[in-house]
């Protein structure tokens, strides 16, 4: 990973980036139903409304109608009809209008030109004509032409008086106009007013039409039964549906206007709040940016503190000069480790200096011993007796060098991984013996008991040699460390399928701090002390490594009545 | 002249004892810190030869002692260790001089000698008194122009006679700085090499120069 502010913005941006569009696309979903919910609404309260409208153009035209109808038919009414040539005949001339009057009189219905032009309101468009009960045309308007309304059988049979009945017709191929039917009675014969009382009619509004009875009788005549019985005329007036079509037309026109306006605002407001959506998202998610990139580096400042302190860690300042306490809690593990390992470096590195110069110091001293030594004897010829000597000390310097510059290398190679083992059956217990033998001399002046206890058979596939390095170099520790008339107790014996070799002494013993320590190499649990090259802290550190190779482990008890060393090797 | 020589390997103390013996040095030993302390303090050395290492004390600890209580004789550091902060931290803590293992032998017993003449208050490595001349550093003597040769320890007895010229030095004197711990203490050895250095400087040479002091000791003829 490059960058874990990178990273971190990265992968919050994504999620941020994919919440925003699920927002989105919610919120584009959820309001475009919205909106095409309100349109469809809107597109059908504006057809009801064309509905509506149509409907009252219709309405409306067929109310003109009707009333011009009537207005034609109170006209009729009060027009005088020809029906003088059957005044004469009497009642019987009545009686016989009365069962055909239209069809036997033959007279008609004279409206003057201007009344009708008048209620026809100068429409070129408008028609009327008028037709006795029998179908006889009675009057006709002039627009009609030589045009007729053809009167329909049933509705002369059963159209009720006053009520009109509508119908759209063609008048000619093509010519369709809208007619109303109305069936009157024609009631005032004003020019006539010499009628006796008795056959007249009752004066118009006396008796609404239909209803009641007559409030006239004709004493000692006949008189009709139901006011049906009256002269009969059928009014019709119609109109061009031209005017009509045009007005639904422009309906129509104006329906589509508005639905597709309709249709229009609905997908600017959908646009509209698509933009708004992406403004805001885009807003959100730039401000988020910001916001993630701030929190990220709030949030690794501490890091950025840890690494700042970490780079000035130097050989010269090992200390992480940062407070634990003031980083956060995810880091103070970090910090607390890494000051423990740079306090452990260091340790190693004030050791390691220290080695460099301990083992400075325990070459170059012998070394000028040796030296000295030699300048000494060339100074003024010598004695054979004293050559010898002089040649004596320069080996037993040289021999101290060459043992510690063989330690320095076993170093070197366990280091190298360069050490390999060679191993064979070993008694381990001639061995000890061995080894006991060889350093006897050297306790022995020093008032030393070095006994061996060994128990059994004690054979071992290890490398004799090593494993005799070992013996050695804690025989010759328990040694140098006892206190005067100690002792030191070799035991071999095999625990538990282990091989167990146990040197004891009765000496100073190490202090618990130092026993932590003791098999680190350089490590001196007495700095200044420095007899002779045993004391660098490097002898524990070979045993130590030879014995991690061999395979087996190495432990230590101590106390002031002196310390153990325990080795165990796994017995194959 | 009697050097205190304070070094816990015991083939170096070995040799360096015989070689500055041989030169006619008396010198006394310690191996390790605490005795270097002890002797250093009970006898008055010309000059104390310290390694740093030490066994119990550590030859920094020693010195830094040493200087506080006001102990004055000179000290040359002897130390393994190379690092310019060992000679700067010895010589602050009031090293006379410094020397770094391995070091000639030569070298070692030059620095001595001159140290012996600083604590002397002596600039030049030659005194000459009337017509005797000794040369400190070469460890010749002339008297007149001819050759006069001593024995290292005549030489020595010479030398601290001519650095105290004028001056009565008593017999205990001659020896502290003579001899070493382990020499017997007997009276008339001061006596018997007075006596072969009469033979040699003063025997033919006029005016005679060792001049005895009865009841207070000796004293080399000043100015």
């Amino acid at each position: 990973m490059r960058s874990i502010r990178l990273a971190l913005v990265g992968y919050f941006l994504l999620m941020v980036g994919a919440a925003l569009g699920a927002v989105y696309w919610f919120v584009n979903q959820t309001s475009a139903a919205t909106l095409q919910a309100k349109g469809e609404r809107a597109h059908k309260l504006l057809e009801e409304k064309y509905q509506y409208d149509c409907e009252k153009a219709k309405d409306d035209l067929d109310q003109r109608l009707l009333r011009n109808a009537q207005t034609l038919a109170s006209l009729a009414r009060s027009t005088p009809t020809h029906l003088e040539t059957l005044y004469p005949l009497g009642a019987l001339g009545i009686a016989a209008w009365v069962s055909d009057g239209a069809a036997v009189a033959g007279g008609r219905i004279p409206l003057s030109a201007g009344v009708s032009a008048e209620v026809m309101e100068d429409r070129p468009g408008d028609y009327y004509q008028i037709n006795s009960l029998r179908g006889r045309l009675l009057e006709k308007s002039v627009s009609l032409g030589d045009a007729m309304m053809p009167l329909k059988d049933e509705v002369r049979r059963r159209a009720e008086l006053l009520r009109g009945n509508f119908e759209t017709m063609n008048l000619r191929p093509g010519h369709e106009i809208r007619r109303v039917t109305l069936k009157t009675s024609v009631l005032h014969f004003g020019r006539y007013p010499a009628l006796p009382a008795m056959w007249r009619y009752p004066a118009p509004g006396t008796f609404p039409p239909g209803t009641g009875k007559s409030k006239f009788a004709r004493p000692g005549g006949r008189q009709p039964k139901s006011f049906d019985a009256w002269p009969i005329i059928f009014i019709q007036y119609a109109s061009d549906t031209y005017a009509l079509d045009a007005t639904l037309s422009d309906l129509k026109t104006r329906l589509d206007i508005d639905l597709d306006t309709q249709d229009r605002e609905t997908a600017e407001a959908l646009a509209g709040l698509q933009e708004r959506l992406l403004w805001i998202c885009g807003l959100a998610f730039v401000a988020l940016l910001a916001g993630t990139y701030g929190l990220v580096r709030l949030g690794l400042a501490p890091l950025r503190k840890l690494s700042d302190a970490v780079s000035r860690v130097s050989v010269k300042n090992f200390r992480l000069q940062v407070e634990s306490r003031r980083l956060p809690g995810e880091l103070r593990p970090i910090a607390t480790c890494l000051s423990e390992t740079l306090e452990q470096l260091q340790r190693a590195f004030a050791r390691e200096k220290q080695a460099a110069a301990d083992i400075s110091h325990e070459l170059r001293t012998p070394l000028a011993a040796l030296l000295t030594t030699l300048d000494v004897a060339l100074r003024k010829p010598r004695t054979p007796q004293e050559y010898e000597e002089i040649l004596e000390e320069c080996r037993d310097a040289g021999t101290q060098m060459a043992r510690l510059v063989e330690r320095m290398l076993a170093l070197a190679r366990l280091d190298a991984g360069a050490d390999t083992l060679r191993p064979r059956e070993v008694d381990v217990i001639k061995l000890a013996n061995q080894c006991t033998d060889l350093v006897r001399p050297l306790a022995n002046a020093r008032g030393v008991t070095v006994r061996l206890h060994a128990h059994g058979p004690a054979v071992l596939k290890a490398d004799p040699d090593k494993l005799r390095e070992v013996i050695n170099n804690l025989l010759h520790n328990a040694i140098e460390y006892n206190k005067p008339n100690g002792s030191i107790d070799l035991a071999v014996e095999r625990v538990n399928g282990q091989l167990a070799v146990e040197v004891r002494d009765t000496g100073i013993g190490i202090s618990p701090e130092a026993r932590t320590h003791i098999f680190e190499r350089f490590f001196r649990a007495d700095p200044s002390r420095h007899a002779d090259s045993m004391h660098a802290g490097i002898g524990l550190a070979i045993v130590k490594g030879y014995v991690d190779l061999m395979g087996g482990t190495i432990g230590v008890d101590s106390s002031d009545a002196g310390s153990t060393f325990r080795l165990k090797f796994p017995v194959a | 002249m009697r050097v205190l020589l304070i070094e816990d390997h015991k083939p170096l103390v070995r040799a360096l004892k015989r070689g500055l013996e041989e030169e006619g040095f008396a010198v006394d030993t310690a191996v390790d810190g605490e005795e270097g302390d002890y002797k250093a303090r009970s006898a008055n050395y010309d000059v104390i030869v310290l390694d740093l290492m030490l066994p119990k004390k550590d030859g920094l600890t020693l010195l830094k002692a040493w200087r506080k209580k006001g102990l004055e004789t000179h000290v040359i550091v002897l130390t393994a260790r190379s690092g310019m902060e060992d000679k700067v931290q010895g010589l602050d803590l009031g090293a006379d001089d410094y020397l770094a293992k391995p070091f000639q032998l030569e070298e070692l017993m030059a620095r001595i000698r001159a140290l012996i003449r600083r604590g002397h208050q002596v600039k030049t490595p030659i005194l000459r008194i009337f017509d005797l001349e000794i040369d400190t550093a070469a460890r010749s003597v002339k008297r007149a122009g001819q050759s006069i040769h001593l024995t290292p320890r005549e030489f020595a007895l010479l030398q601290f006679l001519a650095f105290h010229r004028g001056q009565v030095v008593t017999r205990s004197m001659i020896w502290e700085h003579l001899y070493d711990e382990q020499d017997e203490n007997t009276s008339n050895v001061v006596d018997v090499y007075i006596r072969y250095l009469r033979t040699k400087v003063d025997k033919g040479f006029d005016p005679p120069l060792i001049l005895t002091r009865w009841g207070e000791g000796y004293m080399l003829r000043g100015e």
